[in-house]
């Protein structure tokens, strides 16, 4: 089953994770975001990085994590197809999220391209988790 | 603001939203009454994207001076709507992220060649080819020029004149430039590290999405004068190139979407809507916002100043015109905020516009057009879809008094991209492009049915309100031969 799905807007994208965990909610909504730049099934895994980003609200985390991968991508070059995230709630402190990211860089000729996300919206954010079931939504300006 | 927002029509094109709850000033929309219609529809079903509540919830903001404007080519946006134009007072007012949004000074610089339809028809293809292996473009394109980071401060410090000082350009690019290409308050260090290494690749790229370098002719001169001003003829060929800040404005927006929200809570002010994060233009945190969009604006401006050499080169080697022979028209950014004077209530007064979508377009007499063009007023460009006309116009009286000097952009979306990508396949536009003699070059054919014609509003009623208003003048109408799309 597709973790994510990509939601109607007029000039721009949503993007809606699901998981049995906010941790894999988010992990699906960042393949949902770079499934709009690139068909995921074009990208092999050839490297991988540790990300790390904290924030004091969960629904700010969302937009850390996603703009912190946005930033990773473009000053490496490299494209993402799996990401396995905890988050990790820090008494007082807000909310510190760990990832590892896997893909490989891009490559216009092997990967089938789609189009640049430029930045993550804080319009819409909704975080939501239910023991078993989580989902996030967030809005992509592309 | 839960509802009552309601509009009531003052001119045929000139509509005025009451100010309601929190609202410091009326809105004034100007559109025709096919948009007013869907403005209030997507209203009525309480979309989270409303227009019409993103221009209320402009006019929320402290130190709005007399209207929250949205212009015909309106559409939902962040925070702000796309179209629109806020003006706040200098002492009062705030300075508004999603006033000037994540891609800050994109615009559109117009090449004018000596050229025909007749020169360029039978080397269509190949000049098209050329265009489309020489300009980066699309996702994750790296452009060719390599800057360190003392080159890339100074590139945001200075704009334009640094990289046409560098043998990229002509001397008298500058001069038809919006604000000469460089506009005064840029500090890099108020752009973050992460911004910079962002750009490294992207300057001189394109990008993906609604950028574009079209070849086009002027199918009619509707204004001789103007025309005559901006050196437009009948028949001749021009490029335009739209494309804006890439990967550094993107940053910079998400960097004080941030830093903005934060300002916000420490100044007591109250924000109708998370886009619309804003801190005081006289506080630390305006400042350092206003001087990153300099930047970022800068940036812009030698984007579109490396993308136009690019295009030189190919001209010459294609059809041997000299590199002189091609004149910048103009170059003129729709997302941006501004100082300028303007007359409010027979005052004059030095106000802080922002306009997101929307083009300064100042009409006859300011000093801030180019010598040349100051008589008449500055053009502006209107970008069509990759199958329909473009058009140039310019600013009015009219429009100093009621816009703030403003004019429409482009068509605006009608449809979401997934719809569009949905309803259209990339090949069969091309096809059809094919079909009415323009050819198309993309690197993206899902980017492509995206960006499809009928994705968009009608650039001729957009055009025609716009007209109809007295905010803006027609000068010439223009038709695409060949599209480069990322």
């Amino acid at each position: 089953m597709k973790r994510y799905e990509l939601i109607e807007h007029t000039a721009d994208l949503g993007i809606h994770g699901f998981g049995a965990s906010v941790s894999e909610a988010f992990a699906a909504v960042a393949e949902g975001m770079f499934s709009i730049m690139a068909s995921l099934d074009t990208i092999d895994i050839v490297r991988c990085h540790s990300i790390h980003v904290k924030a004091a609200s969960l629904d700010t985390l969302l937009v850390e994590w996603l703009s912190e991968l946005l930033a990773h991508w473009e000053s490496t070059g490299e494209i993402y197809r799996t990401f396995d995230v905890s988050i990790e709630d820090v008494e007082d402190h807000g909310y510190r999220l760990s990832g590892r990211i896997c893909g490989e860089p891009l490559d216009t000729a092997k990967h089938r391209l789609g189009t640049e996300v430029k930045g993550i919206s804080y319009l819409g954010l909704r975080v939501e988790s239910s023991p078993g079931a989580s989902s996030v939504r967030c809005i992509v300006d592309v | 603001m839960s509802n009552g927002l309601t509009l009531k029509q003052l001119r045929d094109t000139e509509w005025e939203l009451a100010a309601i709850g929190r609202m410091r000033v009326p809105g004034k929309v100007i559109a025709d009454t096919a948009t007013i219609e869907s403005l209030l529809e997507d209203e009525a079903n309480r979309s989270e994207w409303s227009a019409l509540r993103q221009i209320a919830n402009v006019a929320c903001l402290p130190g709005i001076v007399g209207a929250s404007l949205a212009l015909p080519d309106v559409h939902p946006g962040y925070g702000f709507p796309i179209g629109g134009v806020g003006a706040f007072d200098l002492a009062d007012g705030v300075a508004v992220v999603g006033g000037v949004g994540f891609d800050i000074n994109c615009g559109v610089r117009m090449l004018a060649t000596p050229l025909s339809i007749e020169d360029v028809e039978p080397h269509l293809d190949v000049l098209g080819e050329s265009l489309f292996r020489a300009i980066p473009a699309g996702l994750g394109a790296q452009g060719e020029l390599r800057l360190s980071m003392n080159e890339l401060n100074r590139l945001l410090l200075e704009g334009a004149p640094f990289l046409i000082e560098r043998g990229f350009g002509i001397d008298e690019d500058a001069t038809y430039m919006e604000d000469g290409g460089c506009l005064e308050r840029a500090d890099p260090d108020a752009v973050s590290d992460r911004a910079k290494h962002r750009q490294f690749r992207q300057v001189g790229t394109l990008g993906s999405g609604n950028h574009y370098v079209e070849v086009q002719y002027v199918e009619e001169v509707l204004e001789a004068t103007a025309a005559r001003v901006y050196g437009l003829e009948k028949g001749q060929i021009v490029l335009s190139i739209h494309t804006g800040s890439r990967a550094l404005g993107h940053q910079i927006g998400q960097d004080y979407l941030k830093i903005m929200a934060e300002a916000a809570a420490r100044y007591g002010i109250d924000i109708p809507e998370r886009e619309l994060v804003c801190a005081p233009i006289t506080s630390t945190e305006g400042m350092q916002y206003l001087s990153a969009v300099a930047c970022g604006a800068n940036c812009a401006f030698g984007n579109r100043q490396m993308i136009a050499h690019l295009a030189r080169e190919i001209l010459e080697a294609v059809f041997g015109v000299k590199r002189t022979s091609i004149r910048t028209v103009y170059d003129i950014g729709h997302n941006n905020a501004k100082v300028e004077t303007h007359c409010v209530n027979g005052e004059a007064r030095a106000l802080l516009v922002h306009r997101k979508g929307s083009t300064r377009a100042f009409g006859p007499g300011r000093s801030e057009s180019p010598q040349p063009y100051r008589a008449i007023g500055h053009p502006i460009f209107v970008g069509g879809t990759m199958g329909t006309a473009s058009y140039v116009l310019r600013g009015t009286e009219d429009g100093m008094a009621k816009a703030f000097g403003s004019g429409i952009h482009g068509a605006g979306r009608a449809l979401s991209r997934k719809k569009a990508a949905k309803r259209f396949w990339g090949e069969t536009i091309a096809e059809e492009l094919a079909e009415k003699g323009i050819r198309l070059w993309a690197h993206s054919m899902r980017g492509v049915a995206e960006e499809a014609p009928l994705a968009y509003k009608d650039v001729e009623s957009v055009v025609h309100a716009a007209i109809c208003s007295g905010i803006n003048i027609a000068v010439a109408r223009l038709r695409p031969m060949a599209v480069v799309k990322g």
